[in-house]
């Protein structure tokens, strides 16, 4: 088996002569699948996914001191998260019996919300090198652990399953490749870059409540809240950034701190909710 | 000479079957099973992975296909040795040919990632195969060689029968039209792009800044084109009804207005229940069953019209035999 990995353009050849044509049972026959010939065509020749560019050249980012930290909560009734029942795979039925929770919110005893993604977004300049350490994305119990995994662009994305059951790993990116992996057995690994930044979705078609993002950034400065919801980017230089807090199912916010090198500067977010928030609501839109 | 009993039971059995793998195919993407399996032709590098999740749907879809492929292929045996007409042979070729193509391009879809226009060909074109075996199906039935052999109790009135074929034409095309339109709108994901009905977004047409959101233009083109459908086929079925003397078409038209309602009704319940499975499903079904009975019904008025304006050469001669190397 062979999958389908992040780079690899395909093309599609059409048909110079298709056998029904050839037979022409009829007119009507043919009248039908002329338009079927055609939207085949317009598919063959619409852009394919593009080789990812690599990132552009220019002056190397400069790393500091500065540190921007605090933490994000939810105010309001915390929306019930969706509950699902995993008989569909007796293995997932075994190591989640009964009705499981989607962990969409995970808010703390004191309304500390985790799985939020902080990023700069505007205020950083230069050019950063990739890590080669890799990230991982493993899937364990039918669930993808961490659901909210950050990387920079080109860094390495090692993508695991630990269960022993199939998984299929589907990341439907927009800017990068999209790509579609099957994970037949446990220790099956890919590894993975994307070239340019997004939160990409990543999804199990075999298992549809599986749902991680993996958010891409083109420099260092990002965090993912834990449970408590306490986030810190670190190594921040001296200057004023704008900062976005997104959360898969609750609307992004930004705010702007200022920091000068060696500061340690302290920002909380807070996200509102509503009682009648749905908690099967559609995700948010990952912006680019 | 008319087929025998074995070609008319094996043809109905390929077009039922043809029916059932298009529902296979519906309770994949109702599911949103399409990429359960991430390699073609081989499923997880195996014939037979374990059928759990959705691999259940995607790999039980492959397992159907592979099967009527078979079947449509055999069928062409059966055709060829079971005394049916040149044109009955030909489009079984045509139903082979074409649910290979159904095959070839269920697998570029799949490696491909579902792309739109791949994924609305192979719905589009799987509704084909079904027309083609169906019209085989048909063509091999005690109905058609009754109209060969035996003209209806009273001649219809070549009027009546040329509008009621004229509309049962427009009506099919129109429900393939349609089939289309429900194709992109599934493979897009906009089968809720428009979250209420009958209304949308509360109005009868969208308004400003409706359109700016994704699949508004595709959802609401299927939903106004229904009451196109609606108006043709109303038309049509009442066209079928005059023609007095051939039971058949009362039969026909009653059921074609019963499939019409039920669609409209599943169309709007796929809405109204944030596309359940098996309502999302039951609407693509119905959809292929109306397409199919204005294919018939289209296919049945040809026949009496030509044997009733041009006998001399419409009735099937005895050189229009299947091939005696088929």
């Amino acid at each position: 088996m062979k999958g389908f990995g992040a780079g690899r353009v395909f093309h599609l050849v059409s048909p110079k002569k298709s056998r029904m044509q050839s037979l022409s049972p009829s007119r009507a026959v043919r009248a039908a699948v002329a338009p079927l010939a055609l939207a085949l065509l317009l598919g063959a020749c619409s852009p394919k996914n593009p080789e990812a560019s690599k990132a552009p050249a220019g002056p190397p980012g400069r790393l500091g001191t500065a540190v921007v930290s605090g933490r994000v909560s939810l105010a309001g009734a915390t929306p019930a998260n969706e509950k699902v029942t995993m008989t569909t795979d007796p293995f997932c039925d075994g190591h989640n019996p009964g009705e499981t929770e989607l962990p969409a919110y995970v808010v703390g005893a004191d309304g500390g919300l985790g799985n939020v993604l902080l990023r700069v977004t505007e205020g950083v300049t230069g050019v950063y090198a990739a890590p080669v350490e890799a990230k991982q994305l493993d899937q364990i119990g039918c669930a993808f652990s961490p659901r909210v995994l950050a990387l920079m662009t080109g860094q390495p994305l090692d993508i695991v399953s630990s269960d022993a059951t199939l998984h299929n790993v589907h990341a439907a990116a927009k800017a990068n490749p999209p790509f579609n992996l099957g994970m037949p057995a446990p220790g099956t690994r890919y590894t993975r870059t994307f070239e340019k930044p997004e939160i990409v979705p990543f999804k199990c078609d075999v298992h549809p409540w599986m749902r991680a993002w993996v958010a891409v950034v083109p420099h260092p400065f990002f965090a993912v809240t834990g449970p408590d919801g306490r986030y810190e980017i670190q190594r921040l230089p001296a200057g004023t950034y704008t900062v976005e807090a997104w959360h898969e199912k609750l609307p992004a916010q930004t705010f702007a701190v200022t920091v000068a090198e060696g500061e340690a500067a302290s920002h909380d977010v807070t996200f509102e909710t509503s009682a009648s928030s749905p908690s099967s609501a559609s995700p948010a839109a990952p912006p680019a | 000479m008319k087929p025998g009993r074995f070609v008319r039971v094996s043809t109905r059995t390929v077009a039922v079957s043809v029916f059932l793998l298009l529902v296979a195919g519906a309770l994949v993407t109702s599911t949103g099973s399409g990429l359960a399996v991430p390699d073609w032709p081989l499923s997880y590098g195996k014939l037979m992975p374990p059928m759990v999740g959705g691999i259940l749907y995607e790999h039980g879809h492959r397992l159907i296909a592979a099967t009527v492929a078979t079947m449509v292929g055999l069928q062409i045996l059966v055709l060829g040795f079971g005394r049916t007409d040149r044109t009955t042979f030909r489009l079984g070729l045509a139903a082979f040919g074409a649910i290979l193509g159904q095959a070839v391009l269920g697998g570029i879809t799949v490696l491909f990632l579902l792309p739109p226009a791949v994924s609305s060909a192979h719905a589009g074109l799987a509704q084909i195969v079904f027309a083609l075996t169906a019209t085989i199906a048909l063509r091999t039935s005690r109905t058609w060689s009754r109209f060969s052999e035996q003209a209806p109790r009273a001649a219809p009135d070549p009027v009546v029968l040329s509008k009621a074929y004229r509309l049962a034409l427009l009506a099919a095309g129109a429900s393939y039209v349609q089939i289309l339109l429900g194709a992109i709108v599934r493979h897009t994901g906009a089968g809720l792009s428009i979250p209420d009905w009958p209304l949308s977004f509360g109005k009868i047409v969208p308004t400003g800044s409706d359109w700016a959101a994704s699949g508004v233009l595709a959802h609401f083109a299927h939903r106004t084109f229904a009451w196109v459908v609606v108006a043709l086929v109303v038309a049509a079925a009442l066209a079928l009804r005059k023609l007095r003397g051939i039971p058949a078409f009362g039969m026909l038209s009653s059921l074609w207005l019963v499939l019409l309602a039920a669609q409209v009704t599943l169309g709007a319940t796929s809405v109204w229940t944030a596309k359940a499975v098996a309502i999302t499903s039951a609407h693509l079904a119905v959809g292929g069953l109306l397409w199919i009975t204005g294919v018939l019904a289209a296919v049945l008025l040809a026949r009496i019209k030509a044997l009733f304006t041009a006998p001399a050469t419409a009735v099937a001669p005895a050189g229009d035999a299947a091939p005696a190397a088929a």
